[in-house]
């Protein structure tokens, strides 16, 4: 007996020593990847390109869709925020997706808002009926009222069909948008009439400093939950997304801000309002859709800073979110099963998605398990402390080599911290990341993998908003009164 | 005590040796990082300084006068100033400025980086060197050519920015072939050239590709370039329907009822066709 748990152990540390490796390996191959793309994008001369598209009648205009569900508090500025954008044409399409607050009200009062017969697109299919259309004078501003479904992809569709210009470009209400944001995530779509739909950087908003719906200064947020996700979003993000779409293995853009040729969008339905992972699942189905019919697609991500959003900032909220996040993942690899290794669908097919599954959905699963066993197996004799240190370097160490990377990634090229007191915690909070936080990620992260494994119900939380910090005096989010607590559902997104 | 299995008998001491390694790597990180904090730091200031320093020789060649001499990196910075500055102004005071952007062989550098390998070093350089690219369109229309796509489209916008009219026809054949520039970005930078007669446009409003003859003729009416009538009318008799359709396009942006006869003679080829046709005609009927 003895000797079948010694061998026993023996071998599940090797699986988890060549497991890490492999996961480690490739991440670093990502890392690396998205790091040449992301100094190849930060020196690449785009001040001219920009201007031009600015300045330019030929622009594709945007459709911004706006989900906003009990939105009172920050919908008006919101949307005078989305009117400030730098871009030559836009069109925001609101959805008050059954509020039952004074989001509708404080938009009409606001905005000079009056009922219209605008036509709507028969396509894609949402289950909240549409009851009213109001809209500005100009246009520029269109309020879809729908009753509510309790689904953000639902009231999106009914945004989509709204919408009436050549890109379609879907935020949340709290997410903001630096100034140039539609210049910069709009440059592929004309640099390339093959590209379907593009991401960019998303940061989180908690800590930094808002004026005038502008980001004035980035600080660490104060909270380690709050850090903790700086740190994942940094990895994620700006070098994981980055180096996935250089070997245009691109499968999430993030819901809260991503844009797409409308057509393409139409083409695949719209979003899948069954699927918890709804912004990957578009990815994923527009990447199928242009390979299955043989026509030239590029998903691109722009490697720029361009959205903030605030993330949760307790560690309750964190847990529903990473939860939804690994059960969405699920049911998106049972969906797209038959594109995992086949490969008609490229790199997406061959490696992007072997890789979720393998490491980001069943990750859990061998984390948890391989770990108890290596400890325990160390602790009792039943491997050597040798075997159990080589276990540690390739899961610990080479995600601690990942992360600081990442730090210097965005230390190099972006430098959006100030201060170098925000420098030295980013350094600190790696560690804390990966020596305390991991574990319990992990643990949320295998709970989610038992929702989808065993197909339990879905699980939307809310996050506890707490509104942006404002610049100058009687601003702070404590007392202003356009900036209290609010609740909302949470965006749905698969991994950080 | 349960006897252990020795986990890695050949290579004694690898794992710790590995543990150390990525504990020096992860120190190291960390420690690159504030590095590079202070040090850029201390060298923005430093740049900072230098071009307060340096700014108000600016004037002095704006008015056609020769800087006092200044040390090698001062001179440096003036010329990158100066290369931002002329590309913000217009006119006398942009010419004084490319003018002494050029006595200073500030071309030379950038026109050997835009031969480059890397694409960005030749992007950067395409970059540096517009604000005097319009003394040198021979080097803009090479670049138009180049083999990565990313600088081809910069070349374009560069060539439009600077009014480089002359670079129309090349601008508009790029739209196919072998090293093209996407379509919107060849519109974008013809539209800002701004030829003023259609003669600017060379062939290509006859040019036997149908995708570059149909942009042209499009753009020629976008442009509103009346003495691009004939030549838009006669592309109504094209056998592509791309090239009848821009043509269609062109004359109802032109608006001139002498353009009726033509619309009335053309042979529609789709229901489209015939109603974008039927819509320019009646527009121009009613005046």
């Amino acid at each position: 007996m003895i000797d079948f748990l010694m061998q026993f152990t023996f071998w599940v540390t090797w699986v988890l020593i060549v497991y890490y490796a492999i996961y480690n390996g490739v991440f670093l191959v990502v890392l690396l990847k998205g790091a040449l793309e992301v100094s190849r994008e930060v020196n690449w001369p785009s001040s001219m390109t920009l201007s031009e598209i600015f300045a330019n009648p030929l622009t594709p205009g945007i459709s911004i869709i706006v989900p906003a569900h009990n939105e009172e508090s920050g919908i008006v500025d919101a949307v005078l925020a989305l009117r400030n954008l730098r871009y030559p044409l836009t069109r925001i399409v609101v959805v008050d997706d059954g509020s039952t607050d004074e989001t509708f009200q404080r938009l009409k009062d606001n905005f000079d808002l009056r009922p219209t017969s605008k036509v709507l697109a028969a396509v894609p299919q949402h289950e909240g009926k549409i009851t009213e259309l109001w809209a500005t004078r100009s246009g520029d501003l269109t309020v879809v009222r729908k009753e509510s479904v309790r689904l953000r992809s639902d009231a999106v569709n009914a945004g989509l069909r709204a919408a009436d210009q050549e890109i379609v470009c879907m935020i949340d209400a709290d997410s903001l948008l630096e100034r140039d944001a539609l210049l910069h995530i709009v440059a592929p779509f004309v640099a390339d009439p093959t590209v379907l739909g593009v991401g960019g950087v998303i940061r989180p908003a908690n800590g930094v400093t808002v004026s005038r719906g502008a980001v004035t200064k980035v600080q660490m947020p104060k909270k380690w939950v709050e850090r903790i996700q700086v740190v994942e979003y940094l990895r994620a993000f700006l070098v994981g997304r980055t180096g996935w779409a250089s070997i245009k293995g691109l499968m999430i853009i993030s819901g809260a801000f991503g844009a797409f040729r409308r057509d393409a969008v139409l083409e695949v339905g719209g979003l899948d309002s069954t699927s918890l992972a709804e912004d990957a699942d578009l990815v994923v189905a527009i990447t199928k859709k242009a390979r299955d019919e043989k026509r030239p697609y590029r998903i691109a991500f722009v490697a720029e800073p361009v959205c903030w959003t605030e993330v949760p900032n307790t560690f309750s909220a964190l847990s529903t979110q990473r939860r939804r996040w690994s059960q969405g993942l699920g049911e998106l690899i049972a969906k797209q099963r038959k594109m995992i290794l086949n490969p008609r669908y490229g790199v997406l097919g061959m490696l992007t998605l072997p890789y979720f599954v393998l490491f980001e959905f069943y990750g859990p699963i061998f984390g948890v398990l391989g770990a108890f066993i290596a400890l325990a197996g160390a602790i009792t004799g039943l491997i050597t402390w040798q075997l159990f240190a080589l276990a540690f370097f390739v899961s610990v160490g080479l995600s601690l080599v990942s992360s600081l990377a990442s730090v210097l990634i965005e230390e190099s090229a972006y430098h959006r911290y100030s201060r170098l007191r925000d420098v030295v915690v980013l350094l600190m909070t790696t560690i804390v990341e990966l020596m305390g936080f991991h574990l319990v990620h992990t643990w949320w992260r295998l709970q989610g993998v038992y929702r989808a494994l065993f197909k339990r119900p879905s699980e939307w939380g809310t996050i506890e908003r707490a509104g942006f910090e404002q610049e100058g005096p009687g601003h702070a989010p404590d007392d202003s009164p356009d900036q209290p607590q609010l609740q909302r559902e949470t965006t749905a997104d698969i991994a950080p | 005590m349960i006897p252990s299995i020795p986990a890695i008998p050949t290579i004694p001491g690898l794992a710790m040796a590995l543990l150390l390694t990525t504990a020096t790597v992860c120190g190291l990180l960390a420690l690159i990082v504030v590095a590079e904090r202070i040090i850029r730091t201390a060298l923005a200031h430093r740049e900072e300084k230098r071009r307060d320093r340096v700014r108000p020789h600016i004037l002095t060649i704006v008015d056609g006068d020769t800087p006092a001499t200044l040390p090698r990196r001062d001179r440096a910075a003036l010329s990158r100033l100066v290369a931002d500055t002329a590309s913000q102004v217009r006119g006398e005071d942009r010419e004084a400025l490319t003018q002494w952007l050029i006595g200073q062989q500030f071309h030379r550098a950038h026109l050997r980086r835009m031969k480059s390998p890397f694409a960005l070093t030749r992007a950067r350089a395409l970059d540096r060197f517009a604000p005097i690219a319009e003394h040198a369109p021979r080097s803009i229309e090479r670049m138009l050519g180049d083999r990565d796509l990313r600088v081809r489209s910069l070349a374009a916008q560069v060539a439009g920015r600077s009014g480089m009219a002359a670079l129309v026809p090349e601008l508009l054949r790029r739209t196919e072939g072998t090293r093209v520039i996407p379509a919107r970005i060849i519109s974008m930078a013809v539209l800002r050239a701004a030829p003023s007669s259609i003669a600017e446009f060379g062939d290509t409003v006859t040019d036997s590709n149908h995708r570059v003859r149909a942009l042209a003729l499009d753009l020629a009416g976008q442009l509103n370039l009346v003495d691009a009538r004939r030549a838009i009318e006669a592309g109504l008799d094209s056998p592509s329907a791309d090239v009848r359709m821009a043509s269609v396009r062109s004359i109802q942006r032109l608006g001139s009822p002498l353009s009726l006869a033509a619309l009335k003679r053309m042979e529609t080829q789709s229901p489209e066709e015939l109603f974008h046709t039927e819509v320019v005609i009646h527009e121009l009927t009613v005046g």
